[in-house]
């Protein structure tokens, strides 16, 4: 299985240097700006570097190496201004304590670009240009290479009411972008652009036209186990019943998930849906039966069984607050609502488990996803560098 | 099993690259990882202790004892204490330490160096 490349020349024929297998395991464990620099090595080792094993071995021991410490990657959602570049910031995930900027090397033709998600270190960022129609800019980029890649225009014709998922898809070692069109009073529409094909393929899925599918308003649409997790609202006689639909990315199948029994007790500003160590994490933000504002987190315990719902935390909090988002780790970051008129709003990290609050450094509306460094798109096809 | 193949190493004349130094640094090292396997932080003060004084072309010693001897952990950790030292390194350093020559021709290195021109800001002097 191990691709072995030809052993590099050698100044003298010696035992004494370290084998091409060991070096090959010591780049491994670089990080990814030596890595790209020592593609200059030799020719063996600039191959080497760009076959999808060394990429995958590079990403695993990334994966494995801090268990104490993720990374975060946030863009404010409001427009930059003419002095201030589009930048992304990279910060730890406990603290939001910010890292370093990366200034996003593309153009959107709105100014409403957002983090669509995050996988494996590679993110995809679209814009909306207008909330109900029109196709979307579309780019899968990984910051730490430097490299970029523009999607091709959607294959369904006219979109509108548009949500988008970002996923690995394990089985294939390959990048899916999932794009749900809704049009009032017909069946929603759905098509796949894999980025080993390069192309979008729409799905014939049958789907009930009272369906109605809704994002996280922030957050990336989550990938837990191989499935994208939406909101969405089936459109009864008198009422809307709100459901989870879940994409296998794999199989390309949704299958419907209910809400755990008890988050429709007391009233709901806003829900979302996340990612909390591996496993699908609901928050709900607003007031319990005695009318006292909280947070409250379910967690499903096991893939796919809607019994597992487990009500895990419940944050309670004397502002009335929006959840921007909610990370791996358990840090929800939250704006709070005021009703002091020209106060802008207040941003507080809340510690989940220890109920610590403190005042993070990001005080704007962002979309913030989980990130790795890796070298994932250093292999591909038709990419950008800069 | 581990001892079998030490006692093989230090009979075998070829191996004169296995100093003493060597064999009390690389030896001692599975017992201690038995002793505080639990504690990865007492682990890692062990370790950086272990390999404070030593030279990065050291290191490339202590990687073949370890991988003649087949020691997993102790090869391991010591590919992560190379990685450490040479991430900043230029590229002329990274060749020496190694034993590697070029071998790109004329236009293909200057292609590499001006795609990715960022990745050599910020790199340690020889």
């Amino acid at each position: 299985m191990k691709e072995l490349c030809p052993q590099p020349p050698i100044l003298r024929r010696r035992n004494n240097h370290i084998p091409y297998d060991i070096a090959f395991n010591i780049l491994a464990k670089l990080p990814v700006k030596s890595v790209i620099r020592f593609r200059r090595v030799c020719k063996s080792w600039g191959s080497s570097i760009t076959t999808p094993y060394f990429i995958s071995t590079h990403l695993n021991h990334n994966n494995n190496k801090d268990c104490d410490n993720g990374y975060v990657i946030h863009k404010p959602s409001s427009p930059p201004t003419p002095s201030n570049s589009p930048v992304c910031t990279v910060a730890f995930d406990h603290t939001f304590d910010s890292i370093y900027e990366v200034r996003i090397p593309f153009d959107f033709s709105s100014d409403c670009a957002q983090i669509v998600g995050s996988c494996n270190g590679l993110l995809c960022l679209a814009d909306f240009r207008s909330l109900s129609t029109g196709d979307n800019d579309i780019y899968l980029w990984n910051p730490n290479i430097r490299k970029f890649k523009k999607l091709p225009h959607t294959c369904l014709g006219k979109v509108s009411f548009v949500t988008l998922g970002f996923a690995y898809h394990s089985e294939n070692n390959d990048y899916k972008v999932v794009r749900i069109s809704c049009r009032s009073l017909s069946t929603p529409k759905i098509e796949v652009y894999t980025l080993s094909s390069d192309s979008w393929r729409r799905v014939e899925i049958s789907l009930t036209a009272n369906l109605i599918f809704r994002k996280n308003f922030y957050s990336p649409v989550p990938l837990i186990s191989g499935s994208l997790y939406w909101f969405a609202y089936i459109k009864e006689e008198n009422c809307r019943r709100v459901i989870i639909m879940a994409f296998d990315v794999n199989i390309e199948k949704f299958k419907k998930l209910a809400l755990p029994d008890d988050c429709f007790h007391g009233r709901s500003l806003h829900r979302c849906l996340a990612l909390f160590k591996g496993k699908l994490a609901f928050i709900k933000c607003g007031r319990n039966e005695q009318r006292d504002f909280q947070f409250s987190i379910w967690v499903m315990r096991e893939y796919g069984v809607v019994e597992s719902w487990d009500k895990l935390f419940v944050v309670p909090f004397q502002r009335v607050a929006y959840c921007i988002a909610f990370t791996e780790y358990g840090s929800l970051l939250a704006r709070c609502v005021t009703r002091v008129k020209n106060q802008g709003s207040k941003f507080v990290l809340i510690d989940t488990e220890t109920l610590h609050e403190k005042n993070p450094s990001i005080q704007c509306t962002s979309f913030v996803a989980n990130f790795i460094e890796s070298l994932v798109l250093l292999d591909g096809a038709n990419v950008e560098a800069y | 099993m581990k001892f079998c193949t030490v006692k093989q190493y230090f009979d075998d004349e070829n191996n004169n690259n296995v100093t003493n130094g060597i064999a009390t640094t690389v030896i001692p090292l599975p017992n201690k990882h038995l002793k505080i396997k639990a504690n990865n932080k007492e682990m890692e003060q062990y370790e950086q202790e272990l390999l404070r004084n030593v030279m990065p072309q050291e290191l490339t010693k202590l990687i073949l004892a370890a991988n003649y001897l087949n020691f997993k952990e102790a090869l391991d950790f010591f590919c992560r204490t190379v990685a450490n030292a040479i991430q900043n390194k230029s590229v002329d350093y990274v060749r020496k330490f190694f034993g590697l020559e070029s071998d790109f021709e004329p236009g293909e290195e200057e292609k590499l160096c001006k795609e990715f021109a960022w990745s050599f800001e910020g790199v340690d002097e020889d």
